[in-house]
């Protein structure tokens, strides 16, 4: 550790993509285990997300020689895993969503103030979010979820998923326009 | 408001504790481990087991583990790494979560450093030295593999008396310096014995050891037993900083 001395900087953005080695692996858990947990935590509540995190991982590694740099990125594949997982737990995200249209998530840590008007005034239309979600197709919501919550591009879903690129879009929409006939019902009659 | 705000909002963003990265590392990489059991030298993949699998629970250091066998189980993961194959020695890090530095040593002497994708030549000197000293990468090749022969040999580089000095310099062998698998095993089994090298447990994806400088200053070094690689290296003064490893070992691919 006496030796080279060497202090500059390299953006994330610079690195080239590169296949997943044992090292590639750990390092892309370092990079993604925080929104990978909230992505799951999100779905199917904070008390479950650490097993179905860990079970994305652990795929991820075993199939990691099937991982295509020049396809997807680790991201998007990451999240493809654990949406397919949170697709086995249909019961526990349907509780979750229950529970998320009676009482709200956890609240936010500091530093989020900015969004509480906001939260506000969505506060009344929770029930029913929640509920028009839960009543979505799993296919439709996953596609939703991937785009609100990952903030994915349909390349990167179609991707993901293994689905036609076409396929993303018309899953989306389908899902948005029952979300905002129910909301809308609500805003009119509510 | 559009109807994605509105779920964003419904969803809220939850954060894991501080500690769910740590024990969902721990789940994963026992997982892995029991599977390539078979195809493991058994007694080291148990003690690595024995480690690593404590699923669902705070970082505890298992009592009857000790940090030896800890360094031990290194060493021999040590003495089974990668042989020197490659046209460039290179090490990249991270430090404090941002700054990436990188280099690239040739053995002809050549040396590169990285910044920003900016790839410079390194002018002055050898990259690698040890208490102050240059070293060449043929130097640190052709140091003793016999833990006896490599202390000896160490100690007699560095200043008489320098207590940390000597954990220092051969800790430096195993993963700022292209040392070949036997001598990292080594410097491994040597730094196994040293008293002034204390076990501190399970740390994040690996096992922290720590010794004090000359200065004062606490070095903590993260080990994976299994792989043998120092996953990070934190000095306590005057603020903790911390270099993560992200790479390291013999490539073909130069400097780029």
């Amino acid at each position: 550790m006496t030796g080279e001395t060497i202090a500059m900087q390299v953006p994330w953005a610079a690195r080239a993509p590169g296949a997943l080695d044992e090292e590639g692996f750990a390092e892309a858990f370092d990079a993604h285990f925080g929104e990978i947990h909230a992505y799951v935590a999100q779905r199917l509540g904070p008390d479950n997300a650490e097993d179905v995190v860990a079970e994305t991982f652990l795929t991820a590694f075993r199939k990691r020689a099937h991982y295509d740099p020049s396809r997807a990125s680790v991201r998007a594949w990451l999240y493809g895993i654990a949406t397919n997982l949170i697709g086995k737990h249909r019961r526990l995200e349907a509780r979750t969503l229950r529970a998320l249209g009676r009482c709200g998530p956890e609240p936010q840590s500091p530093g989020h103030e900015e969004s509480v008007a906001v939260r506000v005034s969505a506060q009344s239309l929770r029930p029913e979010l929640a509920a028009a979600l839960a009543e979505l197709d799993r296919r439709d919501r996953d596609v939703l979820l991937l785009v609100a919550l990952a903030g994915l591009s349909h390349d990167e879903i179609a991707t993901a998923l293994g689905i036609p690129y076409g396929t993303v879009g018309s899953r989306l929409s389908r899902a948005r326009k029952k979300l905002r006939a129910q909301l809308g019902e609500v805003l009119v009659h509510g | 408001m559009d109807d994605l705000e509105r779920v964003r909002e419904l969803y809220g963003t939850p954060r894991p504790d501080p500690d769910a990265q740590a024990r969902v590392w721990r789940s994963v990489t026992a997982r892995r481990r029991r599977r390539r059991l078979p195809w493991l030298m058994v007694p080291v993949a148990a003690a690595a087991v024995a480690l690593a699998f404590v699923p669902h629970q705070p970082p505890v250091q298992e009592p009857h583990v000790s940090g030896r066998s800890v360094l031990l189980a290194a060493a021999t993961s040590a003495a089974s790494g990668p042989a020197s194959e490659g046209t460039y020695w290179h090490i990249k890090k991270v430090r404090d979560g941002s700054k990436v530095t990188e280099l690239w040593a040739a053995r002809d002497g050549r040396a590169w450093t990285s910044d920003g994708g900016r790839v410079s030549r390194v002018t002055s000197g050898s990259p690698f030295s040890m208490a102050g000293r240059d070293l060449t990468i043929e130097q640190i090749q052709s140091l003793p593999a016999d833990p006896a022969a490599l202390k000896e040999r160490v100690a007699a580089m560095l200043p008489p008396d320098a207590r940390g000095l000597l954990a220092d310099a051969l800790s430096g062998l195993l993963w700022t310096k292209p040392s070949p698998p036997a001598v990292r095993a080594a410097a491994y089994r040597v730094l196994a014995d040293l008293p002034e090298v204390s076990y501190l447990g399970a740390s994040g994806r690996g096992e922290a050891f720590s010794y004090e400088l000359p200065s004062g200053v606490r070095r903590t070094l993260v080990i994976d037993p299994e792989t043998s690689q120092v996953l990070s290296c934190t000095d306590s003064r005057p603020s903790p900083r911390t270099e993560r490893v992200i790479e390291a070992g013999w490539t073909d691919r130069g400097p780029r």
